[in-house]
């Protein structure tokens, strides 16, 4: 029962992306939420049958490939963890096929063609490929998922391929994160060699009996981290993820709810006994975490568009379930059980799941009424669609960690672990604790500040209430209540969140930090500031608007010696072995030309060249011998 | 048994004279005598040469390496190089008759059209065809 309802939650919406493109094109629609529907509904089952019945380690879904003297077993798994994760990716990724119909009504004009089918199939392959990562038992089959995930970004960023822009971000998508794959890939190889299996479970075990050998171990982790920064969009390979803002806005929602970003947590998750075996780079990754944490949220303070403000919130966000589970080997110093470790990174990871797609399909619908989604043509929300203002209030809520709303307990759960860290009396428990700390104050500001401008401010909508559609309406109720209830779930936690403990103090500092970060914000108009940005130093303003100018430093490191080296390589090409190619035409003229003057039509001259030959045949032949 | 020099010096002459007469001469039926030469002089030397000892010359000097391949290679392929002479010099003699009857000439030097430097060349058919010929 439990392998099938994993199989049906990977084979859905594989099967929806097929038929979707293969059959009628009224069918589409139809097939991506049923697919999607089928896949909640999969997941779900999935989730009660391994809490009752207990997790399943091989499910049959490929057979198994031989690789010279190595088997690897392209095997599903279906334990807790995947199942929650995966109701949440299926939750998520029916709200945004739900939404996508509605959002991508009517055929577009000629300029901007909807291209809903091959957008839905897209979407689809995008959720079977992430099921595929959640389900996957040997990191072989994670890597194809992984692979698709990348393809399917690709495609979904630059979907409206008409905008120069929307093609320059899927490409920047594109390779920031394929520069990241290539550890996962190369994880693999020094996996293979150096502990002679992929299997996750395998590898897991290993790992938590000391088999592993210290330096593969410590190569294969700081190669998978590079991928799990890759795919999350982590400093300092988290530039594309602002640009990827370029794509539809559900496409936005999925990638940074369910999908793509939440991939690169999950893996460290799944593969935590690993990684506790090298606690320097955990280590590394707590850093970069608590980088992105800040960082992203200071750059979001000062972002004059909606998307891209939401999008540096949620590099935030995942840093703090990357650096929830990075603390894991200073908690308990890798002794303890690695579910409960991943516990508060998972729970984010799912509150936020919740919250950002109910953000993110808000700040859909706001653009689709106002048209625009920079922040200066939005205001008013509030007195002019109060019932969309209230959800997206809920959102923000969430995203800041206000109680009781979801993000606050995942937060503090986050929290926890790293005061928990640092009483171990280790400088990661403590910089993680000051960062998460210092993130909350700043996501209380930025969240605030979004719902001061596109909720209260001036009303800029039109005076006729925009009527929005019921497809569009429908999944934001859907994804509200998990954004408010999560908590009730830490009242009987399942299994795998069984690690979470919230420590008061926190908590309570947490919390009021929120509160009060939020609560300036909202006051700010009051108090003569209309946009709290404003009220930063211009030179800051610009800075934070520009993320650090991290754009420009890439530039300068990696873009323009690559584009250097481009011109090399083509002068190489194209004025050496070019050359060459080039050179054979008139060579092969000149000696002809040469070759003509010896054909006299004298047959005794002929005789007299064979005669010479011979001659030099013979003495050479003598010579040599 | 005779000294091996003597034939190996008659088929050095002949040669020779096979190769002026094919430089030098320029009647074609003159040239072909200078090839029959030729193959001759080769011919020479492969029966000559049969009648070394298995090992060749290094063995002609000692007791044990004068036994003799019964299958006698060198005079069979003399058989065949005189068959091949006989095919070859029919084949040449009515191409060298047909030259006659056209021309009127058997000189190779009178002969030079399919060659680019002699006055009559050439290119295609149809310029051929252009000029007349």
């Amino acid at each position: 029962m439990t392998e099938s309802a994993a199989l049906l939650a990977v084979l859905l919406p594989a099967a929806a992306a097929v038929f979707g493109l293969l059959t009628k094109r009224s069918w589409a629609a139809d097939w991506a939420v049923l697919g999607s529907a089928g896949a909640l509904i999969a997941a779900i089952a999935e989730l009660t049958l391994v809490s009752t019945d207990g997790p399943v380690s091989s499910i049959g879904l490929l057979g198994s490939a031989q690789l010279g003297s190595i088997t690897i077993g392209l095997d599903l798994r279906s334990d807790q963890l995947s199942a929650v994760v995966a109701v949440m990716v299926a939750l998520v990724a029916l709200c945004v096929q739900i939404y996508s119909t509605a959002y991508f009504q009517g055929e577009g004009t000629a300029e901007t063609p909807t291209r809903y089918r091959a957008y839905a199939a897209t979407v689809s392959m995008f959720t079977a490929a992430m099921m595929l990562v959640i389900h996957a038992g040997d990191l072989v089959l994670l890597l194809i998922g992984w692979e698709v995930m990348g393809l399917a970004s690709y495609l979904l960023v630059g979907h409206h391929s008409e905008r120069a822009a929307a093609r320059a971000a899927a490409v920047k998508a594109f390779l920031i994160t394929r520069t990241g794959d290539i550890g996962l890939v190369l994880a693999v190889v020094v996996l293979i060699a150096g502990a002679g299996t992929t299997s996750i479970a395998e590898l897991n075990r290993a790992a938590a009996e000391n088999e592993i050998g210290h330096g593969t171990a410590v190569t294969a982790v700081l190669l998978l981290l590079a991928a799990v920064v890759g795919k999350s969009a982590q400093f300092p390979l988290h530039t594309w993820l602002p640009d990827a803002m370029e794509g539809p806005t559900p496409v936005s929602a999925l990638i940074h709810a369910a999908t793509m970003v939440v991939a690169g947590v999950f893996l460290v998750a799944r593969m935590l006994p690993l990684f506790l075996t090298a606690p320097g780079a955990l280590q590394i990754g707590a850093v970069l975490a608590s980088v992105s944490m800040v960082g992203a949220a200071l750059a979001a303070l000062a972002q004059t568009d909606l998307k891209r403000l939401l999008a540096y919130s949620t590099i935030s966000q995942v840093a703090y379930m990357l650096a929830a589970v990075c603390v894991a080997s200073d908690r308990e110093l890798g002794s303890g059980d690695p579910v409960g470790l991943a516990a508060p990174g998972v729970a984010h990871l799912l509150s936020h799941g919740a919250f950002k797609a109910l953000l993110f399909l808000a700040a859909g619908c706001v653009v689709h009424i106002v048209g625009s989604t920079a922040l200066a043509d939005m205001g008013g929300l509030w007195r002019t669609h109060r019932s969309l203002a209230v959800l997206f209030g809920i959102g923000l809520l969430g995203l800041a960690g206000v109680p009781p709303f979801g993000g606050f307990w995942s937060k503090e759960a986050v929290l926890g672990a790293a005061e928990e860290a640092a009483h171990a009396g280790t400088w990661v428990g403590w910089m993680v604790l000051v960062a998460g700390v210092a993130t909350i104050v700043l996501t209380g500001l930025y969240a605030g500040r979004a719902w001061s401008i596109v909720a209260m401010g001036r009303t800029q909508l039109s005076p006729a209430p925009h009527h929005l559609p019921a497809a569009m309406v429908f999944p934001l109720y859907l994804l509200a209540v998990p954004s408010v209830a999560f908590g009730v779930l830490l009242l009987w936690p399942p299994e795998v969140l069984h690690g979470l403990h919230i420590q008061p103090g926190t908590a309570i500092t947490g919390a009021l930090l929120a509160i009060c970060a939020v609560a300036a914000a909202l006051a700010a108009p009051r108090l003569g500031t209309a946009d709290i940005a404003t009220a930063l130093p211009a030179r800051a303003q610009t800075v934070l608007l520009d993320a650090f100018g991290f754009d420009r430093v890439i530039r300068v490191l990696v873009v323009r010696p690559v584009f250097w080296l481009a011109t090399v390589v083509k002068a190489a090409e194209h004025d050496v072995i070019d050359a060459y190619v080039r050179a054979t035409g008139p060579t092969t003229t000149i000696a002809g030309k040469l070759l003509r003057l010896a054909q006299t039509g004298l047959a005794s001259a002929y005789a007299a060249w064979v005669f010479v030959g011979a001659v030099v045949i013979t003495v050479a032949g003598m010579a040599l011998v | 048994m005779i000294h091996l020099l003597g034939p190996l010096v008659l088929a050095s002459v002949l040669a020779g004279l096979g190769v002026y007469g094919i430089l030098a001469r320029r009647n074609a039926v003159l040239v072909l005598i200078g090839a029959e030469l030729l193959l001759n002089a080769a011919n020479l030397l492969l029966v000559a040469a049969s009648t070394l000892p298995a090992g060749g010359l290094a063995a002609l000097g000692q007791a044990t390496g004068q036994v003799q391949d019964p299958l006698i290679p060198g005079q069979s392929m003399a058989i065949f190089v005189i068959t091949i002479a006989a095919a070859e010099i029919g084949v040449a003699l009515a191409i060298v008759l047909l030259l006659f009857r056209a021309r009127g000439t058997v000189e190779l030097t009178a002969v030079q059209e399919l060659g680019e430097a002699s006055a009559t060349y050439t290119e295609t058919p149809q310029t051929a065809k252009a000029n007349g010929q």
